[in-house]
């Protein structure tokens, strides 16, 4: 691989390297605005970008000669980090191979130290450094006697600590550099976190700095920040090539300020790019997108690297609808060839599955391969959502979802939820009535079966966590005890939602076991245990709500719920849903929308969020769209390109089938249905209402079928273990499928029909196929070798079950 | 159905994995659990099959409309025949044989041709041919759903009811309706009274099929049903009997809409106008505004009815009184709210509270008084408001209590008295409108050798329990009996409440009980004796005080047939409001006598009224049963009941006893002498105070504390110049500790104060 990257650098000169066509300098101010340097220790990140003859970008930062003029009035490192020298205007021209640009920057106050300020100088450096980390000082207990609050949400509190904690040992404003603060944090004196700064270094200065000036809290009035500029946002990057970052914070009262030295970086993919502390980002050699999640105070934000792999692309397979031509279009971008489309019976068996949760079954294995339709696929795809069997499947997603658990209940409270629960998607009911009527349930269990996820989830701020999570993709458990660390979600945020359902009330049912929920009259709010002050009902980014004693807050949520302009319900659907029929949800985990976590292709989410919102929130339409666009129906068999792709849908990504998919498979083909007690014959594993069957199915345990006990999608595990290949290969439960009088092998082996049609049958039922010829003759040749012993179509079958194309769709 | 495995006993074994306590059998008494098919049409008949336990020698069933009528055939087979001319609806039937009479059952009467369920048809291949309208008489198999085809046209509306809770099934129906593609349409579960109903227009010509099971997959032969597919309007059984307990005890209740608000009015200013008295139809919807204007002290009655008419609802109603100001601008004052209606204090376990408003509303003034109502589950369903006038009244439930129906267990079960036996009945009286006088129990047409006692249920008290008992001559016998609650002139009959199905355990079955029409039953065999007697050693008033004890002894008989109480049993006194836990003696099983005591202090949760009052001696345990010598020997659960037990509580134990008048001049002072009665095994001090109405300056008294070795003393009360003359009514607010219990109680007294 490395040779090919090789080679095509060489073909296709990227221009990291090559000569520019134009030079743009950026320097963080607004459009039209000159640069700013002001105050005696002010640093400007300056950042110069190329572009080639054919428009492609690089970042020239490094690579440019710089002038300034007149001269004397600031100094440009080689990074292109600006210093002030004295007051005035001076005029920047970078040059590079004879192009040139040029921009004009005002020194301000260069003589002198403007005076700090704790929150906004003090406390970036601490976060910068990992002095208030969760593994450091910033976790509940504090480390070693100093506490700091987490990420520096708390300043106040941060500023007692340090100040005046311990009798003001930590600071030494007579010989700043004697301080124990600084001699801990530059590894002068034993420190546990060791040196996390060195003497000298801006940071350092800037301490002193403070601590000369009186250490000033500031004022508390001071413009706050509101905003991260970050440039550039995203950027097309040859592998092993540099980029440098530029970070802009933007104050409430309209000034900005270079903080790339200051804010934190993260990579997400670092096996594709890296990042230095001052913000330049190095790629590595795989192709992908890598995003850099950007901290300041309570502000994130993410600079996204896409790294193309540069191989020919070919023909690609036609644009169905808008998933395609977002997919494809990135695909593009990256130089990355999709797979061929899927033969018919692959995309029969992938979508039976997907959709409803079963093998295809023979006959319609024959009808969809014989039929010459050219719109068989789609007219597929509309036939398994309107079968019963789709509705099942998807209510045991949802159901676990919605931790719908029996624990030591009477069976009726959890099958009513099911059946609601089915009977919703079943009718297609819209996405939004179905969020809504749970969010905002009422009555009996009876005749308002959504109850039920209030007697799971009992306490407000689980069911405002559980809301947030299952219907927004935010996690909000961080912000009860904190500010979110990678979110703008502050505790207000988390106790303004939680107000929501400060009124749920609960009263006798008319069912053993249960309660009804009713919304209990009065004020709806919650207490901000920080600030001690009542939090009145607030969505999430939006206005405290004043309601009506009487009215039901949750009738308020739910409308702002499933409000086509709410940012993340639809959002979450699309991303959730992607994720169930492609593998890898376009934001990993699907359930984590966070502004430092984003879409592998945002575009593509965009667009399915749009899609999905348009259509009043139809989940059969939004699933039709996914399957019966053609990059669903890729092949999972990779071309000479796309072997590594994990992240970019260039084929189909094989998965393990789900614990209860691959019972009723294995079922299926044995010719032996498990029983669940309490249910009907015929009830599928797919099919199961709630989580009590685990306890008596090893198999289903073993595989990984959720316990309900949480709103995360990640309680299902469909990772492979050592024991479900023991459990599949020689466990007393598989043999008594295979050796039952009833099972499938008996079956065959008294089947008076030639012993190919067998086999053949054999085939289409688990793989949806006949057997190819080499197939048929491995098959034929074993069982005549047997001589018809009974076990040899039993060996045969048992073959089948634990072959990878069985267990996996693919 | 495919199979009939009795659901009863899976329920059973549920019941028990929740609980600890084992359900217990009891002796037998005939239990009616199923009739199938549950129904027939008007005019014709058919046969019918019982089920149920202890259906020994069972050859009649008794219908409760003479135009229903059984002949007995083989075994539990009874041919049934409904006349032309009774109305279509739901009737009880009972069974009688050897041990007695059942408790009722729902009967139901329909208009369209019948159809017994036959042939597997537990798939949709196999599903039952239906040729429309027809009703279906079916079982539901355990994990197992019955299917049956029916061919529509396209704009065909049809009606699809089950009827299951409504003819008191255990079984919770969902219908599932399948287009002839095999999509599905529609799937209803406890839409309708608690049976699931699809009303739905065909969208095309074809054979649709229909599905129907147990929410749970329960099934067996009490899961019976009645489906009836027909066109709507044209056969349904109806509402039936199916309204919850608290709904079916008040006349009232069944009165006519006078005025319709199908609208509602969605604020206050767009209340509805109403005049007084006025019983409205109203939504459905989940929030509606109301307004009359009331006159001075007018008193008005405030009913919603909803959740009692057997809707999933859960109003809450508030009053708000309208004035305006002398600008003319309204002022609305929120005076009252009205939400559930709880069952009588001792009679919880009998379903009779309600989520709908009751109460009552005194107009302070000549204003508008304006009603917002609020249904908290918004089950958007009809509903009425009824506001009327007072009609103080009460009305009476009785309840015979199964011995085995202790904890979490509910029986079905009708009373047999074996000879000498005993039976408990709990009646509760359901006091309305302000009514609040005292009420005597008493059964009438008791047969010979039967008796009950009589128990009078003082003013603010509305549960009691009655014993009715058979002498050890008393003949067989089986029919109704009267169980009447009289108040002055006012004589109410008793309605008897039957759990549709049996319920070994509260917490994981669902409870339904319903009133039967008939008022009670009661049987009497010869041929067994009870197997215990417990009787009061001495006919007497046992007497104490609050936080004293009253000793009863009882004695016990054992009849000789029976080997006598095995393991543990105990004996109790009970019967009386306010004692929730009574203590228990748990005599050695073969012991004839016994003390039980009553303990009058207020813990336990038990809290005691002063005045006269009747209990009853239980004695309950296991006994072994074995009717034959080739049976096998049965371990049941029984109880034994005493004759009354006359109690007196004293509010203290000393009686207090002074002069009704003394007379005193303005600035003199008076000597009052006191005696004091100390009993019960009091020995301690006393304290009084004199207490003066208020208002009334100058009138002084030390208190003063008797010592425990003084029987007498004096109250020395003096007044002022300025007492006014007069006689004041005046009391003396007397205390003592006792058994760690402090005991107020007051003498009243008029000083009369004269020159």
């Amino acid at each position: 691989m490395k040779l090919r990257w090789n080679l095509l650098l060489l073909a296709t000169a990227w221009p990291a390297t090559a000569g520019a066509a134009g030079l743009e300098i950026h320097h963080g101010a607004p459009a039209g605005s000159p640069g700013l340097l002001t105050g005696a220790d002010a640093v400007l990140q300056l950042l110069v970008t190329a572009t080639d003859a054919p428009g492609r970008q690089s970042d020239a930062t490094r690579a440019v000669s710089w002038k300034v003029e007149p001269e004397g009035l600031l100094s440009i490192s080689p990074a292109g980090r600006a210093s002030p020298l004295r007051d005035g205007t001076a005029t920047l021209t970078a040059s590079k191979d004879g192009v040139q640009a040029t921009t004009t920057i005002i020194v301000k106050g260069a003589a002198a130290n403007r005076p700090l300020h704790f929150t906004n100088d003090v406390v970036p450096v601490m976060t910068k450094y990992g002095c208030n980390g969760g593994g450091c000082h910033g976790k509940s207990e504090g480390q070693n006697g100093f506490k700091l609050s987490l990420l520096g949400f708390e300043p106040g509190e941060d500023y007692e600590h340090l100040v005046h904690e311990s009798r003001g040992r930590r600071l030494f404003p007579a010989a700043p550099e004697s301080s124990l603060l600084l001699l801990k944090g530059t590894g002068e004196m034993p420190h546990g976190g060791g040196a996390r700064m060195e003497r000298g270094s801006p940071d350092y200065q800037m301490l002193v700095r403070w601590m000369e000036q009186g250490m000033p809290k500031g004022d508390p009035a001071a413009p706050v920040p509101v905003r991260l500029a970050i440039f550039p946002q995203e950027r097309l990057l040859a592998p092993d090539a540099d980029q440098q970052l530029q970070v802009t914070a933007h104050y409430s009262d309209g000034s900005w300020q270079d903080v790339t030295t200051q804010v934190q970086y993260d990579s997400g993919a670092k096996e594709m790019a890296t990042v230095t502390p001052s913000g330049l980002v190095h790629t590595a050699q795989q192709p992908g997108d890598a995003a850099v999640m950007i901290r300041y105070m309570e502000l994130a934000g993410v600079f996204r690297a896409t790294i193309p792999l540069g191989a020919p692309l070919g023909e690609f397979p036609p644009e169905r609808n808008f998933v395609d031509q977002h997919v494809f279009a990135k695909l593009r971008t990256l130089g990355l060839p999709p797979a061929a489309l899927s033969d018919d019976a692959t995309f029969l068996r992938r979508v039976t599955i997907d959709i409803t949760g079963r093998l295809p079954r023979p006959q319609e294995a024959g009808a969809f391969a014989s039929d010459p339709s050219p719109d068989k696929r789609t007219a597929l795809v509309d036939r398994l959502l309107a079968s019963p069997d789709y509705a099942e499947y998807f209510a045991s997603k949802w159901s676990a979802l919605l931790r719908n658990k029996r624990s030591d209940r009477p069976a009726y409270g959890t099958q009513a939820f099911y059946s609601w629960i089915r009977d919703s998607l079943n009718r297609n009911r819209p996405f939004s009535e179905l969020a809504a009527g749970i969010v905002s349930a009422s009555g009996t269990i009876s005749t308002s079966p959504p109850v039920a996820w209030y007697r799971a989830v009992q306490k407000p701020q689980d069911q405002m966590q559980d809301i947030a999570q299952v219907f927004c993709g935010q996690r909000l458990q961080c912000a009860q005890c904190h500010h979110h660390p990678y979110e703008k979600w502050s505790q207000q945020d988390y106790f303004g939602l939680a107000a929501f359902f400060s009124k749920v009330g609960r009263k006798a049912s008319d069912q053993p076991a249960e309660e009804a929920v009713i919304h209990q009259w009065g004020e709806a709010s919650a207490q901000n245990p920080r600030t001690g002050k009542p939090v009145k009902p607030t969505t999430l980014g939006g206005q405290p709500l004043t309601l009506d004693p009487q009215e039901d807050p949750r009738g308020a949520l739910a409308a702002w719920l499933t409000a086509p302009e709410n940012p993340f319900f639809a959002r979450m659907f699309a991303n959730r849903y992607w994720k169930h029929f492609f593998s890898r949800a376009l934001v990993e985990p699907e359930d984590d929308l966070r502004i430092t976590n984003p879409p592998v292709n945002p575009a593509l989410l965009d667009a399915l969020e749009a899609s999905f919102i348009q259509s009043g929130f139809d989940m059969k339409a939004f699933i039709r769209t996914l399957c019966t666009s053609s990059t669903y129906q890729l092949s999972s068999f990779p071309n000479e390109h796309n072997a590594t792709d994990r992240q970019n849908f260039s084929r189909f990504y094989p998965r393990r089938l789900q614990a209860e998919v691959l019972l009723d498979a294995i079922d299926t083909v044995s010719g032996l249905a498990s029983r669940f007690p309490g249910q009907p014959v015929e009830r599928r594993a797919v099919a199961l209402p709630d989580d009590s069957f685990n306890g008596s199915s090893y198999f289903l345990t073993v595989f990984g079928r959720p316990e309900n006990t949480s709103a995360c999608e990640c309680e299902r595990t469909q990772d492979s273990s050592l024991a479900q290949s023991l459990h599949l290969l020689n466990s007393k439960g598989i043999q008594e499928k295979l050796t039952a009088p009833a099972s499938r092998p008996a079956q065959l082996a008294a089947d008076p029909r030639p012993v190919e049609e067998r086999v053949q049958q054999l085939f289409i039922m688990a793989y949806g196929r006949p057997p190819e010829a080499s197939e048929t003759t491995k098959a034929l040749a074993y069982l005549t070798q047997k001589k018809g012993e009974p076990g040899a179509w039993e060996d045969l079958v048992w073959a089948l079950l634990n072959t990878k194309e069985f267990l996996f769709n693919h | 159905m495919l199979m009939r495995t009795p659901a009863s006993v899976r329920r059973l074994l549920a019941a028990m994995a929740c609980v600890a306590s084992p359900v217990m059998g009891q002796l037998p008494t005939t239990r009616l659990d199923a009739v199938f098919p549950p129904g027939l049409q008007a005019g014709s008949e058919t046969t019918v099959a019982l089920t149920g336990m202890d259906l020994a020698e069972v050859d009649r069933l008794v219908f409760s409309d003479a135009g229903l009528s059984a002949v007995h055939g083989e075994g539990l087979n009874f041919k049934v025949t409904a006349s032309a001319g009774i109305q279509p609806g739901f009737y009880e039937v009972r069974a009688a044989g050897r041990y007695g009479i059942s408790a009722s059952r729902l009967f139901a009467v329909g208009t369209l041709p019948e159809l017994l369920e036959s042939g597997p048809h537990d798939t949709p291949e196999k599903a039952l041919l239906l040729t429309l309208p027809i009703t279906v008489n079916g079982t539901t198999g355990t994990d197992a759903a019955d299917y049956f085809r029916f061919a529509a046209t396209q704009g065909q509306r049809l009606l699809l009811s089950c009827a299951a809770e409504r003819i008191d099934s255990p079984l919770n129906a969902v219908l599932t309706l399948f287009d002839p593609a095999g999509r599905e349409l529609h799937t209803a579960h406890r839409t309708h009274s608690g049976d699931a109903i699809i009303d739905f227009t065909a969208p095309q010509d074809g054979e649709f099929v229909l599905k129907l099971h147990d929410m749970v997959w329960l099934g067996g032969a009490d899961h019976v049903y009645r489906l009836t597919a027909a066109p709507a309007g044209s056969g349904d059984d109806g509402e039936g009997l199916a309204v919850p307990l608290p709904g079916a005890v008040c006349d009232w209740m069944r009165q006519q809409p006078l005025t319709e608000f199908m609208e509602a009015a969605p604020k206050a200013t767009a209340a509805h106008q109403l005049v007084l008295p006025s019983v409205v139809a109203a939504g459905p919807g989940s929030q509606d505004w109301f307004e009359f204007t009331g006159t001075k002290d007018r008193k008005v009655m405030i009913d919603v009815l909803s959740h009692r008419l057997g809707h999933p609802s859960d109003w809450v109603l508030q009053v708000f009184k309208i004035t305006r100001d002398a600008a003319g601008q309204e002022k609305s004052e929120r005076i009252a709210e009205f939400d559930d209606t709880a069952a009588p204090p001792g009679a919880e376990s009998l379903t009779l509270g309600s989520r709908d408003p009751s109460g009552s509303l005194v107009c302070a003034e000549n204003t508008v008084y304006r009603l917002q109502l609020t249904d908290r589950f918004q089950a958007r369903k009809p509903w009425r408001l009824v506001l009327r006038d007072p009609q103080p009244g009460f009305s009476v439930v009785a309840f015979s209590e199964s011995p085995a129906t202790k904890g979490p267990a509910l029986h079905r079960w009708s009373p047999l008295l074996r000879r000498g036996g005993s039976s408990l009945v709990q009646v509760a009286v359901l006091r309305h409108d302000g009514f609040d006088a005292p009420v005597t129990l008493r059964m009438e047409g008791l047969p010979e050798g039967v008796s009950a006692g009589e128990v009078t249920l003082p003013k603010g008290v509305s549960t009691a329990s009655l014993v009715v008992r058979a002498a050890p001559g008393a003949k067989a016998w089986n029919g109704r009996i009267r169980l009447t609650g009289t108040s002055g002139e006012t004589v109410v009959d008793a309605r008897e409440a039957i759990p549709r199905w049996t319920v070994g355990n509260r917490a994981a079955e669902r409870v339904s009980l319903r009133l039967s029409s008939e008022g009670c039953v009661l049987a009497v065999t010869e041929a067994e004796a009870a197997p215990l007697l417990v009787e009061p050693a001495e006919q007497k008033v046992y007497e104490s005080s609050l936080a004293g004890s009253i000793e009863v002894p009882v004695k016990f008989t054992r009849d000789a047939s029976h080997k006598g109480f095995k393991g543990e049993w105990e004996a109790v006194l009970m019967g009386m409001p306010g004692l929730r836990q009574a203590p228990v003696v748990k005599p050695a099983a073969d012991a004839t006598e016994a003390r039980l005591v009553l303990d009058l202090k207020a813990k336990d949760g038990n809290a005691f009224t002063p005045g006269n009052w009747t209990i009853q001696a239980t004695a309950r345990g296991i006994i072994r049963w074995q009717p034959d010598e080739k049976d096998p020997v049965r371990e049941l659960a029984e109880s034994a009941y005493s004759a009354p037990i006359q109690l007196h509580i004293e509010p203290s134990p000393v009686r207090l006893t002074g002069p009704a008048t003394l007379t005193v001049a303005p600035g003199g002072k008076v000597e009052m002498p006191l005696k004091l009665e100390r009993r019960y095994g009091f020995a301690g001090a006393v304290t009084i105070e004199l207490a003066v109405p208020s208002g009334i300056k100058g009138i002084t008294a030390a208190a003063l504390t008797a010592a425990p070795e003084n029987a007498e003393a004096k109250l020395v009360i003096e007044t002022a110049a300025d007492t006014p003359l007069g006689t004041q009514a005046c009391t003396l607010q007397a205390k003592c500790q006792w058994n760690g219990e402090t005991l107020p109680w007051s003498i009243p007294f008029n000083l009369e104060v004269k020159p």
